[in-house]
């Protein structure tokens, strides 16, 4: 490793130390619904097109967010609306323009499947700042991880869309899988001659609807693979392309992502969830869910909660316990544990151990 | 603030310099968790108006605001009073169309050009619309 290398992972290290005992939030995770208009084999929520589950009514969420905007800097706090599939709420422009008035940044994760023009003119509208837009390949491919036939066709529409609306901080997400590993250089030159300039990968772990499914889940050589591909492509600087958050990967940080990993789940990442569940990132085993907003404000949740993932000393166990990564690794993502057995169910790194 | 906390946030200000000789600064606070957004820090500016008859003076609601060249759109409320966030450019045509047919009387299309060649982070703005008489 290179001295520069050494001495910025070493300042970073300092950083995030220093980042979890302020824990200031940044980012706020709202699962706005869990109805869904696709049924995903890999989706990380068990949703469904009818869902038994009410979306949680606007009033409650603004709510909880005017308190946090009382007590915290809501201007550095970006609102990200998940699902389940938020386009099915016909309320995000309202709520979207009461956010703004609050102070908030907010944006939106979706599928595209019902992202139409004048859907996207209206969000636009009410400030939306960011969107993610989910694609994972060509037509077989994504059609087929998306359990439908159109999806394609729309996501590409989509994404038309939104390339032309440099305003917007937009990206592309793919989960890379067994069936489109291969296909990787294709869905690259179709995004660079879209006009794509945000794309970012991730691997499918083995929760939600894809913990039965091997056939989703990437090998050791594929993962590395992966790593190879995204650390040419950054090289060349075509578009700018990462590694998503997801995991810690050994002598492939900073080459496939610009920083260093940092799992800021309760650091910076709180949510509030569709039963009013406060937790980080939606994919966090909900058995580590540290409150509830019907119960608690969020602010007192997360003033007074959260160890669990600040103080993550408790994650030096099983592999992790004589890693000889654990210093910068800490036991990689928060939504890689169990709760019930307190087990990593993934380690990412290990696939490119030399 | 507790001292311990303002120890922090000092500390945090000496890390975020020594990060940019490191050229990390950005990705120190521009993140994303995997199953969310980029960060949005862009300026943009909040226009409100309010869209009133030529005719009654009164608020027209439901009429269509459309900032097409920056894509952006919304609606008059019950008020005539409409919001829109736009990219902090200088020039805006906003154009307003009546869209409900004959619901809340009839209107014809315009247009109204705004400068903010000031880069204002707010601006208001009235418009009229020319009722169709029968
Ligand atoms: S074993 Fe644990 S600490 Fe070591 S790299 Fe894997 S997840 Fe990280
Ligand atoms: S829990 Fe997972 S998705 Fe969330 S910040 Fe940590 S690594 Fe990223």
């Amino acid at each position: 490793m290179s001295l520069k290398k050494e001495i910025q992972k070493r300042l970073f290290s300092q950083f995030a130390k220093n980042e979890t005992a302020i824990h200031e939030l940044r980012y706020l995770f709202w699962e706005c619904t869990l109805r869904c208009n696709l049924n995903c084999l890999h989706c990380g929520s068990d949703c469904t097109s009818s869902s038994s589950v009410a979306d949680m009514p606007a009033d409650v969420f603004l709510k909880q967010a005017e308190k946090i905007s009382k007590t915290m800097n809501a201007s550095v706090i970006t609102v990200v609306i998940t699902g389940g599939e938020p386009l099915l709420r016909k309320d995000l422009e309202q709520i979207g323009l009461a956010l703004r008035k609050m102070g908030f940044r907010w944006s939106l994760v979706t599928n595209g499947l019902a992202y139409t023009v004048d859907r996207h003119l209206s969000l636009m509208g009410a400030g939306m700042g960011a969107l993610t837009l989910s694609f994972d390949g060509l037509e077989d491919e994504h059609n087929w991880l998306r359990n439908s036939k159109q999806s394609f066709e729309k996501a590409q529409r989509a994404l038309e869309v939104l390339i032309s609306t440099p305003r917007l901080n937009f990206d592309v997400v793919t989960c890379v899988n067994p069936r489109n590993i291969d296909k990787l250089e294709e869905i690259y030159t179709f995004f660079l001659e879209k006009g794509l300039q945000a794309w970012r990968l991730f691997t499918i772990a083995p929760i939600g609807r894809a913990k039965d499914n091997s056939e989703l889940l990437l090998n050791r050589e594929q993962f590395t693979f992966l790593m190879e591909f995204i650390k040419k492509k950054k090289h060349e600087k075509e578009m700018y392309i990462n590694f998503s958050c997801e995991a810690y990967v050994a002598a492939y940080e900073t080459e496939v992502r610009d920083g260093f990993f940092f799992c800021r789940a309760g650091i910076h990442i709180g949510s509030i969830l569709i039963d009013g569940g406060v937790s980080a990132c939606p994919n966090i085993d909900r058995g580590f869910v540290q409150g509830n907003i019907y119960e608690n404000d969020f602010s007192d949740i997360w003033n007074s909660k959260f160890q669990v993932m600040r103080d993550r000393s408790w994650t030096r166990t099983g592999s992790c316990a004589n890693c000889k990564e654990y210093k910068w690794c800490k036991g990689s993502g928060m939504h890689l544990w169990k709760k019930e057995s307190m087990e990593l169910i993934q380690c990412h790194a290990s696939s490119v151990f030399t | 603030m507790n001292f311990s906390i303002f120890k922090r946030l000092v500390k945090r200000e000496i890390l975020k310099r020594a990060l940019s000789l490191f050229s990390l600064s950005t990705v120190a606070f521009a993140f994303q968790a995997c199953y969310g957004t980029l960060n949005d820090f862009e300026y943009d500016v909040e226009i409100t108006g309010r869209i009133t008859s030529d005719e009654s003076g009164d608020p027209i609601p439901n009429i269509q605001v459309e900032a097409k060249e920056i894509n952006n759109m919304t609606w008059t409320d019950a008020n005539g009073e409409f919001y829109l966030y736009a990219p902090m450019d200088t020039i805006y045509t906003l154009l307003v169309s009546d869209i409900d047919s004959t619901a809340n009387g009839e209107f014809y299309s315009g247009k109204k050009v705004i400068d903010n060649s000031k880069k204002l982070m707010q601006l208001e703005t009235r418009i009229t619309m020319q009722s169709i008489k029968n």
